[in-house]
This record gives structure tokens, sequence and C-alpha cells, in this order.
């Protein structure tokens, strides 16, 4: 291989790593087999097809508080804009990862509506996958959901 | 003879005058403790709203209870009435089930719709009945009333014994007694029977209530306060939230 050549693939597979790199979603779930991914962009969204929506996203961990604070913060906010909490499911990751599910029902409309946040805790960031849907539509998904949430991975 | 039946007469008139004085007073006197069981029921039904654990402390501290109405009766005769509303996902199978627990602890569905349920089960099994319904679905509401029907109950008691002898003193001027005298006594018992029925109808009613509590489930929310923006020190719980949630999707 000539030496031009040598570096045009070296300079290709550099350019696909950046990409790829950008492209990444920093986050990893083996989603249930109803929820397909719903952005193809560098987002975390997944939605079945009867509407339950299922996204993550990131905060900063401030003021920076453990796991245990974070849960009863936002068990507290909810339930005074009147969510009604329903369950609070701590659990591990496959990689070992705390995270605690709050599950809440809340009239949406005419319909109601579960409106479910976990939270991981990563030093300096929160990460929280947020999941919602109608009811009864929700419920038939639960189980499958909590599931996936243990392999949950934030790649950040 | 004409003075025979004057003084059955007077004996019988005497006789119904005195029961329906003493059913009078009974009710007057009945009239307060009954308000004062009313606002402890209501007091209890707020606290049970507010805070569920309360349940028993309020049961025991019923103003009734203290006021303690007879000496003959030793076992209280408590009336519980609760209604709660349960979200469930499936309706028919949550009824199923609580089907199946009021009859583990002894009770049964007395009414069935579509939307509610509601069953009897025998008062000391109550709290653990319905820690068991509760766990069906996500708790709405809970709301429990309690009411002392022990003094109610000995007064309807003392009333229809005091009824059943002045029956029996009536029946006994019948073997003396003219025509006319006989008609006025079979008037007058006629009117202290329908009055005693009256009272056993009475007893009967407060004994079943007393002898099974009575619990509503209702599978839809009932209407309460919707959801509202409440701004948190927390800046990312802001944004935790349904609304945000959909407008970010």
């Amino acid at each position: 291989m000539h030496g031009t050549q040598r570096q045009i693939l070296l300079f290709g597979f550099f350019i696909c790593a950046v990409f790829a790199a950008g492209c990444a979603v920093p986050y990893s779930m083996k989603a249930p087999e109803q929820f397909k991914r719903f952005d193809t962009k560098n987002s975390f969204k997944y939605i079945t097809a009867d509407g339950v929506m299922l996204k993550a996203r990131e905060v900063d961990n401030y003021p920076k508080a453990s796991l245990s604070f974070w849960k009863d913060a936002t068990k507290e906010h909810l339930e005074k804009s009147g969510y009604l909490h329903s369950e609070t499911h701590c659990f591990k990751t496959d990689k070992g990862l705390d995270g605690c599910s709050l599950t809440f029902a809340l009239p949406h409309g005419a319909e109601d509506w579960i409106f479910q946040e976990t939270i991981f805790v990563l030093d300096e960031i929160i990460v929280l996958v947020e999941a919602t849907g109608e009811f009864n539509k929700f419920k038939a998904v639960e189980a499958d959901l909590k599931s996936a949430l243990k392999t949950f991975s934030p790649n950040l | 003879m004409k003075s025979r039946l004057i003084t059955v007469l007077l004996f019988s008139g005497t006789l119904l005058f005195v029961g329906a004085a003493t059913a009078k007073n009974k009710k007057n006197t009945d009239t307060p403790d009954t308000a004062k069981q009313t606002e402890a029921a209501t007091a209890n039904t707020d606290d049970a709203q507010t805070e569920p654990a309360k349940e028993e402390t309020s049961e025991t501290s019923t103003p009734a209870e203290n006021s303690s109405p007879t000496e003959e009766t030793d076992v209280r005769l408590t009336s519980i009435q609760s209604r709660m509303t349960l979200k469930v996902v499936n309706p028919d199978e949550a009824r199923e089930q609580l089907k199946k627990i009021a009859a583990s602890y002894g009770g049964y569905a007395t009414r069935i719709t579509d939307t509610n349920i509601v069953l009897k089960v025998p008062p000391t099994q109550i709290t653990q009945a319905m820690e068991a319904f509760v766990k069906q679905g996500i708790l709405v509401e809970k709301t429990i009333e309690r009411k002392d029907l022990t003094l109610k109950i000995a007064q309807l008691e003392g009333k229809l014994t005091s009824q059943n002898e002045i029956l029996a003193k009536l029946r006994s001027f019948f073997d003396d007694s003219d025509f006319t005298a006989t008609l006025e006594i079979e008037r007058s018992m006629s009117r202290l029977v329908y009055e005693i029925e009256q009272v056993k109808g009475e007893l009967r009613y407060l004994y079943d209530q007393a002898e099974w509590a009575v619990v509503e489930v209702d599978f839809r929310f009932r209407e309460r306060e919707s959801v509202m923006y409440v701004s948190s020190p927390f800046e990312w719980l802001n944004s935790a939230n349904l609304s945000t949630f959909l407008e970010e999707f």
C-alpha cells in the first residue's frame, strides 16, 4: 500500500470515528420490543404503537446530592403539583448503577395518565429516563419497561 | 259496669301517654348525641382523608363513646361505612379479586356495577380487608365514617320493653271488659302493636348496620384537583413534568 493510500485510509477512519462519536447516542438500553426508536438523531426517544413514550436526558447534579435526595425531592415536587404517587422502585442496573423509578398517575385531558421518572446519579450529572402514556396503555408495558431499565447504561 | 269501662279507658290512656312521653324524652336526649356522633363521624372522615393512619385513634376518641350511654350494654355497636376510589387496569378482574378478598374475611358483595362494588365485611376485619382492597390498584381517595349505635339501640330496646309491658297490661283487661271497653282496648293495642313493629324494624336495621361494615369501592377517578404548575427551588425539577415531556418529545 502506498503511503498516500495509507494516509487516505487513516484519514477516512479518523473521519468515521469522529462522525460516529458525534452521532453516538449517549445512552444504551435494551428497549422492550413494543418500543421503537422514535428519533434517529443524537437523542434517546422511544415510542410504542399506542403512544407510550420514553426518553432520556441529563441535567446538572446541582446542588450536588445523592440519589436518595433527588428521589425524595422529585416525589415531593410532583405530589405538590397534583401528581398521585403510586410507586417508588429502586434498583441496580446490570452494570451496577443505582437508579430509582418514581411512578405517578395524573389526569390528562379526559384521560388518566402515568408519568414515570427514573433517576440515575453520576457524580456531576443526573441522568433522567422519563416515560409516560395513558394509564392502561402504560400498565400494559410497565413490567417490560421495568426490566429494560435494568439494562440502561449512560455512555457519558 | 260503667265505672269499670271508665277505669279501663283511664288506665290505657295513662299508659299510652306515659309511653309516648317516655319515647319523646328519649328522642330529645338522643338528638344532641346523634349530632355529636355525626360531627365525630365527619371529623373522622376528614381525618381519614388527610391522614388515613389516624383511623384507629379517631375511632377510639368518638365523644359518643365516652359518654357511657348504658350500663347494661358492654359491647360497643358501631356502624362503619367506608368509601374508596381505586384506579385499576382491569375493573372486571379487580371486582372479582375484591369479592374473593371480602369472602376470605367472611364478607360478601351486595352490589356490583360497571364502575363500583359494594362489599360487606365483619367490622372486626375491616382494617385488614381494606388494606387488601387497596393493594388491588392505586388508591386515589379513601373515607371512613364510624357511628356509635350503642345508645340508640339501647334506647330502642328500652322503648320496646316498655311497649311490650303496656301491651301485656292491656291484654289483662280483656277478661272483665264489656263490648265497648273491649273495642277501646283493641284500638289502643292496634296502635301499640304498630309502634312496636316500627321499633323492631328500626332495631333490625341498626343491628344489621352494626353487624357489617360497608365498603364501597369506586373504580374511577372522582373529581379532584387538577395538576398545576408548582415552582421548585431545584431547577431541573421544574422541567420534570408531563407538559414539558410532551412539548420536548
